[in-house]
């Protein structure tokens, strides 16, 4: 088994943001391991701001509103972890690319040389009776380097049951 | 997730299964977890195998005796990985059991209330076009646990 050195966290800022983080500090528990959040600043939003801000007097471009969301963030995601991983702070570092969530996780991973991916099952798209978002499956289908699917037992019980699954009921 | 105290492994018998139980092992024994390894005896097997004796030669072919037979075939093997490949701080055991695959790993998870499930994107069907495995694609749909997937690829 190949050492394992830098693991690679996908941050979305959703509410599965922080359990995600909390698993992939479980897990690899192993020492001397750098933690690398990586967020991705989504095209799908990008564009359509842009597009929505043309005739606008005080229009917005691509690089400027990209900025703007990393300084946004950034502040963000610092905030959630002094709040949560004060101890762990400082093996972390965060990462902002902008592009298609998907073909940016699998680029970063080569880039950075990740030797395990922490992705949560489901982000921001959550809807209740989905069992799990799509990048986490495209995640998992192509990614080269091992990967953590975090789910919380919990949570997928409430949302079975709301579902009106009969096992849950029996239980 | 803030701690590991059982850890569920899909094991097949392939080409991948002493890499995951390294993998496994390692991850228990910072937790001081234990392992649970999981083989499950294909229905389609043993259904296969019932259909070609029945044409064959009719009633020659004991159910019964053919799962007790390979689940003693299949612990004894497994316990071998498991003794080869898992680290002695480690406690293991195995559970062999027919059906279907990736139903059968799910139930192991449910009944010994694992907190992990280990398992290889790929399988036994190591086409070189298969992306992943379509009892890994199940499980990942389906498992109410974190799920770790080794995408472990020997054919590059």
């Amino acid at each position: 088994m190949k050492d394992i050195k830098r693991v690679m966290v996908c941050v979305d800022l959703s509410d599965y943001s922080i359990e995600t983080i909390e698993s992939a500090l479980t897990v690899a528990k192993w020492p001397g391991v750098d933690f690398l959040l990586l967020n991705v600043i989504d095209n799908r939003y990008v564009d359509s701001v842009v597009t929505a801000s043309a005739g606008l007097p005080d229009a917005v471009d691509v690089e400027s509103y990209i900025k703007q969301a990393q300084v946004k963030r950034q502040q963000d995601i610092q905030k959630m972890l002094d709040t949560h991983f004060p101890s762990d702070r400082e093996k972390m570092k965060i990462l902002f690319r902008a592009g298609s969530p998907d073909a940016e996780i699998l680029n970063a991973i080569e880039e950075e040389n990740i030797d395990l991916v922490v992705i949560a099952s489901k982000g921001k798209s959550n809807l209740i009776g989905t069992l799990h978002g799509s990048n986490a499956e495209k995640i998992f289908r192509h990614s080269a380097v091992p990967v953590l699917i975090v789910r919380n037992r919990k949570r997928f019980n409430l949302n079975r049951s709301r579902r009106g699954d009969k096992r849950e009921e029996q239980k | 997730m803030k701690a590991i105290d059982l850890i569920v492994v899909g094991i097949d018998f392939s080409d991948y299964s002493p890499e995951i139980l390294k993998y496994a092992s390692s991850v228990a024994e910072l937790h001081s977890a234990e392992i649970v390894a999981v083989n499950v005896i294909n229905k389609r097997q043993i259904e296969s195998l019932e259909e070609a004796f029945s044409d064959e030669r009719p009633h020659t072919f004991s159910l019964q005796k053919f799962l007790s037979d390979e689940t003693g075939k299949r612990t004894r093997d497994l316990d071998d990985l498991l003794k080869q490949w898992v680290s002695k701080k480690v406690s293991a055991r195995a559970i062999i059991r027919p059906g279907i695959p990736f139903e059968e790993i799910l139930k192991v998870v449910d009944e010994e209330d694992a907190d992990l499930l280990v398992i290889n994107s790929r399988g036994r069907s190591t086409f070189r076009d298969y992306i992943y495995g379509t009892t890994a694609e199940k499980i990942f749909r389906h498992t109410p646990v974190t799920l770790l997937s080794l995408n472990l690829s020997i054919v590059q």
